[in-house]
């Protein structure tokens, strides 16, 4: 059957392979992204394909989500344009090989920092901007207060993912015994967790929430409190280009530190003519600070003119502003009790 | 000038057929070793390109996933080899109780199908139409999907009562002796008529539907007596079987040290059996004399090992499951998905034998039943001495074909997620991409099941050709 | 003088006795002839006593008949949920396939059913025309009508939006076209002389006899892919189509050559001594009552294969029960019902396309067993 050997993403990866090992051949800088995306005009961000509340398209293709946000606020301090973006959808599979291969520019895709993955593959984690773990979903009427109440029960789990293997784990630290049921997609976990097949769904938290918005009646399932693993979410960028993984860092203490010293979207225009220096500093009315990484004097003020701040970016696409409802817990300030903690603009 | 008289006898050499033979053989080996060759080399490339491993190392690693049933024990911790070893048995057993339930499903079906009865031959028609007719796969997941899933959680589980033997009350065996004196005087006095023909047809037939109809009521009250649970057979509490949406619960033996006894007594009961048979067999050719072989056979594998199993002390118990918080504890689970893929196979397979036994039986002639008959044997005994005999023999080898082609369809548990051969090879295949290891080790598999089987039947093949075959 | 009576018209026939004939002996004889046999009527009858007026109920007299969504088909007590099957019709037949386009689909259906009549028709003639026609030309004329030549203005449409029905039929059609012809040379393979040429179709044969046809498929899904070069990536269609065209020749040759081996050997010794060559002796005498005699075990092999397209769902591919299985996921009509609904709706097709096939092959296997013995049908 006639078919085009070469799909048009093959060839554009293959291509951009091909710049960069010249670019690297020729002993040019293989990093300056900035550079790069400046010309170019627009920001290539590597997105999922489609979780809620983090990264989904709906129905004309237009794109919400945490990590979007993300990406919105780097291009706002680049261009002072939210939209000039182009997200790139990527599997688990190839989101690695993607980023180092040079087809995106930033990876903002609910990707857990490992060990293996920043020494192993050449990436860099620029902060944590989501603190996960992984939880448990139990129907409210079992009334079930904690997750070491949970031997003998039987739990829905995706095939084949971390999830497993950390359950097996805590389920053996705490002696406690329970029967796996496997599938093979998450969508036919949840759906089974929903007709009694299983007592418990495990995911990550973050990924319960969404789950349990699938599920019949949402208000009758509640996340049970334990968090048995650790999953750090931040956006990643390649090593070697100095000024653009600060440019990603600072853009994310940004909105921290903007959360942190109450300037939101609405009050911008007001917080400028305030006279706390800190918050001087932030918003370009006094020094510039942007220089050193490669952007005008009020990056700050356009990342939050575009965004908001971190409270407002999590609100809007993961709180108490979403239908998935996540408490803040672990992501809140650190004057709040959370570990959101990030170092001044000065 | 005369022809020279000396004709060739041998023809050219693009003639002959020999020559064209061994030509074109060569030819086609010729072609099939470069399209292997070029088939392998591109494999090798290719894989190595993609990152594919291209040995069998990768079943030494760990595998990562779950499975939810496993004969032995198995974690994510364990390789993708003993994954495999897993799928295998988990096949292996499907398709073991699978021929066992269709064998027995099958014939009775199929006896049911040669029967006089109308009614019971028309249904059973009517089942092996239905179920030969419509594909396997959408009655797998008819069963999987629509019967199994819906059902209710453990809590409120369908549960076989207990029914134990209990002296019935007073009230109901009157009841039940007086019903079943009518029935039987209604039966023979309906018989007599006709007989002499004294009623009409209609009568005689309500009245035999009737006396039936008695007897039964007779029959229940006794067992049942009423809605009070006063007659012999009494329910208190539940069996210890519980059907839920997390797969049939039965009751689990415990077995205790001793229980090696009764095992030992079941393997002394079989070769004796064994030995009976062969002496029988040798003492009736040699002396004519019908010695009974079934039956000693039966009395031997039933009594012995109930004669250990009371004589060490009842080492075999049941331990009944509980239901605790979540889920049943302490007896055996059959998870949903395999019970759905034994009961499909065991239905599906179940119409095809039928089929075959109702060919069988009915390939052989009327003249030897007639031939029977006139020898003065019962119907009972023609079925039993002569008919079945004949028919098992041209039953078995299509028989044995089919329970080959019950453990091909168990492959269907890919499509409903039961850890079988195909189902851990598929996901094997997904996270490691080794298609080439894992395809030919099951393939392999497969492959050695069906000539084990055909071994088996070409050597029962030989074994029953001495007879004269029409 | 001795009087005689002579009879001057003949005698009534009297009417037979009342317990040998009509429907009251026939209810007697069959139904209640014995104890035991009456106990089974009447086993029977509760049999069926438990399992109509449920399936009544649920089939016909609660069942919604027409609704715009799910609602009335959420309703506590509603039966089967016919309005969703009507309304998913379109999609069961022809999956995504463009709706503009659907001509082409009906029109390479039809023409296959004509083919398939005429060659099946015992009765209508040029059956070589035919065989060519279904054999040869169908194919490509099938292939260029489904996915489309630009050349002749009919636009591309990719097979990853064919869907439902039309991808079973299309399937099926496939193995048996490629089947029958592929079926006849291996089994010719199998029975000839040349050792080697034994050998090969033996082995590839019981190979492919041996293991699942799901196992067929994911080597065709996976391992094809391996095999060529790289820039011949093959279609996702047209890795299963391959597999089945495989599996299914190797069943047709087992059926052709129980035929050839049951030909009598004065066939070939007569064509022998007429001097016929090899060729023509296979073409004048052989196959053409080879395949007569094996018609029945074809149309069965058939039915069987029409079933096992169902399997092709594993690779991915939407047939006609995979349409029906993903659509009762649509949150619109989602129930308890739908799902009984939907698979007692494919089961009904399948029932009346194989019961069809079925008594054909029944009809024209008792055409063809006059005059000759009783043969058990080989099961597959």
């Amino acid at each position: 059957m006639p078919k085009a050997p070469f799909s048009l993403s093959a060839v554009s990866r293959l291509l951009a392979f091909l710049f960069g090992a010249a670019l690297l051949f020729f002993g040019a800088a293989r990093a300056d992204t900035l550079s790069d995306v400046k010309q170019r005009g627009s920001l290539i961000c590597g997105v999922n394909t489609g979780l809620a509340g983090f990264g989904l398209p709906d129905d004309k293709g237009a794109w919400t989500g945490f990590d979007i946000d993300y990406c919105r606020a780097v291009a706002a301090a680049i261009f002072d344009d939210p939209s000039r973006i182009k997200f790139v959808p990527l599997s688990g599979k190839d989101r690695f090989t993607a980023l180092q291969s040079g087809e995106i520019d930033l990876l903002s895709r609910n990707t857990t920092w490992t060990q293996s993955r920043e020494a192993g593959q050449g990436l860099l984690f620029a902060g944590i901007n989501f603190f996960d773990g992984q939880g448990f979903l139990v129907r409210k009427k079992l009334a079930i207060a904690s997750a070491l109440e949970l031997s003998g029960a039987s739990i829905c789990v995706q095939q084949g993912t971390t999830t497993e293997l950390n359950l097996a784990d805590y389920f053996r630290t705490h002696g406690l015994k329970a029967e796996t049921v496997v599938f093979a997609t998450a969508d036919e976990a949840i759906k089974a967790y929903d007709t009694g097949r299983c007592d418990v769904f495990t995911t990550d938290g973050s990924a319960l929430y969404s789950e349990r918005a699938k599920t019949l009646r949402p208000d009758d399932h509640v996340v049970l409190a334990e968090t048995i693993s650790k999953e750090p979410f931040g956006p990643v960028v390649r090593q070697g280009d100095d000024r653009w993984f600060n440019l990603v860092k600072w853009t994310h203490f940004a909105l921290l530190d903007a959360e942190e010293l109450g300037v939101t979207q609405a009050n911008l225009d007001v917080m400028r003519q305030s006279s706390n220096p800190e918050i001087r500093r932030l918003l370009g009315v006094e020094g510039n600070y942007g220089a050193g990484l490669g952007l005008t004097a009020d990056w700050a003020a356009r990342i939050i003119r575009a965004v908001g701040n971190y409270g407002e970016v999590f609100d809007r696409n993961l709180g108490a502003r979403s239908p998935l409802k996540i408490p803040r817990g672990l992501n809140a300030l650190w004057t709040k009790g959370g570990l959101h903690y990030a170092p001044p603009v000065r | 000038m005369s022809q020279n008289a000396s004709r060739s006898q041998t023809p050219a050499f693009w003639r002959d057929e020999r020559l064209r033979g061994w030509f074109f053989q060569a030819v086609l080996l010729a072609a099939i070793f470069y399209v292997l060759y070029s088939a392998i080399s591109n494999a090798r490339d290719n894989m190595q390109a993609r990152g594919i491993p291209t040995s069998f190392d990768f079943l030494g690693h760990v595998a990562g996933f779950g499975l939810n049933q496993s004969v032995i024990p198995y974690s994510p911790l364990s390789t993708y080899g003993q994954a495999l070893l897993v799928g295998l048995l988990n096949t292996l057993l499907v398709s073991a109780l699978g021929c066992f339930f269709a064998t027995l499903i099958g014939f009775s079906v199929g006896a049911a199908r040669l029967s006089s009865n109308w009614a019971l031959a028309r249904l059973a028609a009517l089942y092996v139409e239905t179920i030969r007719n419509v594909p396997l796969l959408l009655q797998l997941l008819f069963w999987y999907v629509a019967i199994l899933a819906p059902l209710p959680g453990p809590h409120e589980s369908f549960a076989l009562p207990a029914w134990r033997l209990a002296v019935p009350g007073a009230a109901p065996a009157l009841a039940a002796l007086v019903f079943a004196a009518l029935g039987a005087g209604l039966l023979f006095l309906a018989r007599g008529r006709e007989r002499r023909a004294a009623s009409g047809v209609g009568v005689t037939l309500a009245a035999r539907i009737g006396g039936v109809a008695l007897v039964l009521a007779g029959v229940a009250l006794a067992s049942f007596g009423g809605f009070g649970g006063a007659g012999l057979a009494h329910r208190e509490g539940a069996a210890g079987l519980y059907l839920d949406n997390r797969g049939l619960t039965i009751p689990a033996p415990v077995f205790a040290p001793a229980a090696k006894w009764v095992a030992l007594a079941l393997g002394a009961a079989a070769l004796f059996s064994f030995l009976w048979r062969l002496f029988a067999r040798r003492r009736q050719k040699a002396e004519g004399l019908f010695m009974p072989v079934w039956p000693v056979a039966i009395a031997a594998l039933i009594l012995l090992p109930l004669a250990a199993f009371f004589l060490t002390g009842r080492p075999i118990t049941l331990s009944e499951p509980i239901l605790n918080r979540f889920n049943f504890e302490g007896g055996l689970r059959l998870p949903p998905e395999a019970f759905a893929l034994v009961l499909a196979l065991s239905l599906y397979t179940a119409a095809f034998i039928a089929e075959i036994v109702r060919g069988g039986v009915q390939s052989i002639g009327h003249g030897q039943s007639e031939a029977a008959a006139a020898l003065g044997l019962r119907p009972a005994q023609t079925r039993k001495l002569v008919v079945m005999p004949q028919a098992m023999r041209v039953i078995l080898p299509p028989l044995v074909s089919q329970y080959l082609v019950l453990t091909k369809n168990s492959s269907l548990a890919v499509f409903i997620g039961f850890a079988d051969l195909m189902q851990v090879s598929g996901t094997i295949l997904n996270q490691t991409g080794a298609a080439v290891q894992v395809i030919a080790i099951d393939m392999g598999l497969y492959l050695l099941l069906s000539m084990l089987t055909l071994l088996l039947v070409h050597l029962y093949n030989r074994r029953v050709t001495w007879s004269a075959q029409r | 003088m001795i009087a005689t009576f002579l009879r001057q018209a003949p005698v009534e026939a009297a009417p037979p006795p009342p317990l040998e004939s009509g429907w009251l002996a026939f209810v007697r004889k069959n139904l209640f002839g014995s104890f035991t046999s009456s106990l089974l009527t009447l086993a029977s009858l509760a049999v069926l006593a438990l399992i109509v007026p449920p399936l009544w109920r649920f089939l016909i007299a609660d069942a919604i008949w027409s609704a715009p969504d799910g609602e009335a088909c959420r309703a506590p007590g509603a039966g089967a949920c016919w309005a969703y099957i009507s309304a998913k019709t379109p999609f069961f037949i022809y999956g995504a396939y463009p709706a503009a386009e659907r001509w082409r689909v009906n029109l390479t259906l039809l023409l296959g059913a004509a083919l398939i009549f005429w060659l099946l028709t015992p009765a209508a003639k040029g059956k070589g025309a035919a065989a060519l026609g279904f054999f040869g030309l169908f194919p490509i004329l099938g292939f260029v009508l489904l996915h489309g030549a630009p050349a002749l203005g009919l636009p591309v449409v990719g097979t990853n939006l064919w869907g439902g029905m039309m991808v079973s039929l299309l399937v099926a059609l496939v193995g048996i076209v490629f089947a029958l012809p592929g079926g006849i040379l291996l089994a010719l393979g199998r029975t000839s002389r040349l050792p080697a040429l034994r050998m090969t179709c033996v082995v590839f044969i019981e190979f492919v006899r041996g293991v699942p046809l799901i196992a067929v498929l994911f080597m065709a899904n996976t391992m094809l892919p391996l095999f060529l070069p790289p820039n011949w990536a093959p279609d996702r269609l047209l890795r299963p189509l391959v597999g089945v065209a495989l599996f299914a020749s190797a069943y047709m040759a087992e059926v052709v050559r129980a035929g050839l081996l049951s030909m009598p050997r004065g066939q070939y010794e007569g064509a022998q001594a007429l001097g016929l060559s090899r060729v023509a002796m296979l073409r004048l005498v052989i196959l053409p009552q080879a395949l007569t005699l094996v018609i029945p075990g074809v149309v069965n092999n058939f039915i069987a294969l029409f079933k096992d397209t169902t399997l092709v769902a594993i690779v991915g591919i939407f047939d006609f029960l995979r349409t029906v299985d993903t659509a009762r996921l649509d949150p619109v009509w989602a129930g308890p019902t739908i799902a009984a609904t939907g698979y007692t709706f494919a089961a009904l097709f399948y029932l009346i396309c194989c019961l069809a096939m079925s008594r054909y092959s029944q009809r024209l296997e008792r055409r063809l067993a006059v005059g000759r013995r009783h043969q058990t049908r080989a099961m597959v």
